[in-house]
């Protein structure tokens, strides 16, 4: 009695299946030539922000109307002291070699320039020792041409700096971020070759109005991330043999909680399978290997013109916060990835040796078979076009979209550099809080340190105690990195961001 | 030498019973007192026996202190705890942590408050205790023991908990829960599910972290009330699943 009950379920199921698959195989599809139809406009409205000044020229750091002096450090010199000496407007260039230092650099308009002779360049080596290479905080800052390896923490990580080009560096095994300009406006990050990276090659934090392009990124965690950031173009890159290629989301617990409006084109993502090796419970740690394109609760992204292949979990996952693993819930963060745009990509070979959780998605559809993309989770006006091409599950109630490209958008920089950003004494504990503790520092979930919430938990009524602790942090977690010494900040900017730190609610 | 001991700490507890019954009037009627007393019994003279077998197995090759004979009746012969008596397991938690509590429950840091009925239990031991003779014997013996196999109870979204484990707890009590001395934070894993969600109720209502001293409780009580309900059970959820 029981078996004829299963077996006519299963009838049942199996007739659906078939009708599924035998009724849509019969309609025709529409096909969309995406050099036809109409252009996306955007989700960019300069005329609205008052940051925006128009201008025919276009570079994210100002021109030079007056050129500095010039500096010129040599092998065995320090860059530190060319910094020093330099005022804004200068620019120093650094002869091949090889430096042992972190370079700090707080004021504005400053450029570095690597001196690439007959191929060497000037290489900052930090020996497994120190922990950034380059820590900006000034705006309109340049650097350029270096080959950055073996530190612990940073190659090249910007703190609240406006206005940034940082190009053609070579950055190997250099810890957690390869590239991290923090709370910054208008950037470019371009023709940078980064690899061995156990978070993020690229982690474009919480900024806006950034362009991340023709880069070469493989063997990291995850390749590129643009993470609670606004108006980012990823285009032309290099991804591949990463654990996850190309990633918008929006990280729960930061100060600031929205990433919308990314544009991902024109980029090579494939055979992202790498192993990951980040922190086991940390965010990052938990994207399953052979994640082509990651889209978790951020809004607008749209992917097109990709060549996506040999991903083997898929090409594309789009989730929101609680299908995520390793993802604490924001109340002030919206989970949803709404308004997904996938346009026209490349798709193969994606999804072959997929999760058993995408498995099991892919039979609540009757599908089976090597998935290019894979929706989980709410998302609320996502549009498709050409969606009979792929393998996938998720998208069947997805509109077509209006419009078949992005060609109308060019990129998404200020046609004029930002005003310097300028802080306020009473708003220096937040604006360090922002682009400094925030790089590593949520409030509730585990990224690179432990939550805010716990540090407040540790630190209740005592500021002074994490301000001593982050001038000579000490290793108290066997399996999170050792915390860098901030002690580039003064003493009174060191306890106004733990008191901030410690009054934090979200 | 074990029954004397028996004798001698079933008559404390009587007492002890009785003592809080008045003074919080609540919880038992003397009808349900006498049962849970005649469970109390049984259970202890299973345990004892139980004991004793396990004493005869000479894998052990850690020796107990004569110290520890009071002890074994709630907490067993090899820290193993007994979910019925409300005693945590002991065996494998840290030398620093099992001495910071004995000294806590002695100078009354812990189990002082008039509703920590398990708490108030223990002290009246602690106080009893040398720390500077008895209490290293002891949590040596304890840290030495290997850890204890539990069958746990405990249901619950092992990712969600997960998820929650590793934003709320685990940057202090470790990435497996197993715990960190330079965080002051004790092994979780291999703990009744039980305990540990009582003590998480004690730090929550003031029970436990409650004392201005007591910084180490406060920080862990200030943590404890950002959880509760199916989130704090998929938390215990994912610590139960730690081996």
């Amino acid at each position: 009695m029981v078996s004829k009950k299963i077996v006519a379920v299963v009838m049942v199921v199996g007739a659906f299946a078939a009708g599924a698959y035998y009724g849509g195989s019969q309609k025709a599809p529409v096909i969309t030539n995406s050099s036809a139809g109409a252009s996306y406009s955007g989700g960019y409205d300069k005329s609205a922000d008052s940051d925006a000044k128009k201008s025919s020229k276009k570079s994210a750091v100002k021109q030079r109307t007056e050129v500095g002096e010039t500096h010129v450090v040599n092998d065995g010199e320090t860059i530190m002291a060319a910094v020093q000496a330099a005022k804004p407007g200068d620019t120093i260039q650094v002869m091949p070699g090889t430096y042992h230092e972190t370079v700090y650099v707080d004021k504005d308009d400053i450029r570095i320039i690597g001196v690439i002779k007959e191929g060497k360049r000037a290489t900052l080596d930090g020996k497994g020792v120190l922990n950034d290479a380059f820590l900006y905080s000034g705006n309109n800052f340049v650097v350029e041409n270096f080959f950055i390896t073996k530190y612990k923490g940073n190659g090249v990580m910007g703190q609240a700096g406006n206005n940034f080009e940082i190009r053609n560096n070579i950055i190997e095994d250099t810890g957690v971020y390869g590239i991290f300009p923090q709370l910054g406006k208008n950037g470019i990050v371009e023709y940078n070759v980064i690899s061995g990276i156990e978070d993020a090659a690229i982690y474009v934090g919480m900024s806006d109005n950034i362009h991340v392009a023709y880069n070469d990124v493989f063997a990291n965690v995850a390749g590129i991330e643009i993470e609670n950031s606004r108006h980012a173009i990823v285009e032309n890159n290099n991804v591949y043999n990463n654990t996850g290629g190309i990633l918008a989301f929006i990280t729960p617990g930061l100060p600031i909680k929205t990433t919308y409006d990314v544009i991902i084109r024109n980029n090579f993502i494939y055979n992202n399978n790498h192993k990951n090796f980040g922190a086991p419970g940390s965010m990052v740690g938990s994207i399953p290997a052979g994640t082509g394109i990651l889209i978790m609760a951020s809004d607008d992204v749209v992917v097109e013109d990709n060549i996506i292949t040999g991903n083997k979990t898929t090409g594309i996952l789009i989730t929101d916060h609680a299908n995520a693993p390793g993802v604490t819930i924001d109340p002030e963060s919206d989970p949803n990835p709404d308004g997904v745009k996938i346009l026209n990509n490349l798709m193969y070979n994606n999804g072959y040796d997929t999760i058993d959780e995408v498995k099991a998605l892919m039979l609540t559809e009757f599908k089976q078979g090597e998935p290019d993309i894979v929706r989980v989770g709410v998302t609320n006006d996502s549009c498709i076009i050409n969606r009979h091409r792929y393998v996938s599950v998720g998208v069947n109630g997805w509109a077509e979209c209006e419009f078949t490209n992005t060609d109308a958008i060019d990129s998404y920089l200020l046609d004029e550099p930002v005003p310097p950003r300028v802080i306020d004494p009473s708003e220096r504990g937040k604006v360090v809080y922002n682009g400094v503790c925030a790089g590593c520092h949520t409030y509730t979930g585990r990224m690179i340190g432990p939550p805010v919430q716990i540090i407040q938990a540790l630190y209740m009524d005592n500021p002074q105690g994490v301000a001593d602790f982050i001038a000579s942090p000490t290793k108290k977690r066997d399996d999170y990195p050792e915390m860098p010494p901030q002690n580039y900040l003064d003493e009174k900017t060191r306890l106004a961001v733990a008191e901030y730190m410690l009054a934090q609610k979200k | 030498m074990s029954v004397n001991r028996c004798y001698h700490v079933v008559p404390d507890k009587v007492i002890f019973f009785e003592t809080v019954k008045i003074k919080a009037g609540m919880f038992f009627s003397i009808t349900l007192l006498n049962k849970v007393l005649g469970i109390l019994l049984f259970i202890l003279a299973l345990v004892l026996a139980f004991s004793f077998s396990v004493q005869a197995n000479e894998k052990l090759n850690v020796k107990m202190p004569a110290v520890y004979q009071q002890c074994v009746s709630c907490h067993g012969d090899v820290g193993q705890g007994n979910n019925l008596l409300n005693a945590p397991v002991l065996a494998g938690l840290s030398k620093a942590y099992l001495t910071r509590q004995l000294a806590n429950f002695k100078s009354g840091l812990r189990g002082s408050h008039a509703q920590d009925t398990f708490g108030n239990q223990m002290q009246p031991f602690a106080k009893a205790l040398d720390l500077n003779k008895d209490v290293p014997l002891l949590v040596a013996y304890l840290a030495d023991l290997p850890t204890v196999d539990i069958k746990q109870a405990a249901k619950g979204n092992l990712k969600n908990g997960s998820r929650y484990y590793q934003g709320k707890c685990g940057a202090c009590h470790g990435g497996v829960a197993q715990g960190n001395e330079a965080m002051k934070a004790p092994k979780l894993a291999h703990q009744h599910t039980e305990y540990l969600r009582r003590q998480m109720k004690n730090f929550t209502t003031g029970l436990r972290g409650n004392h201005a001293n007591d910084k180490y409780g406060r920080q862990m009580a200030m943590m404890a009330k950002t959880t509760s309900g199916k989130e704090l059970e998929d938390i215990l959820y994912f610590i139960a699943m730690q081996k």
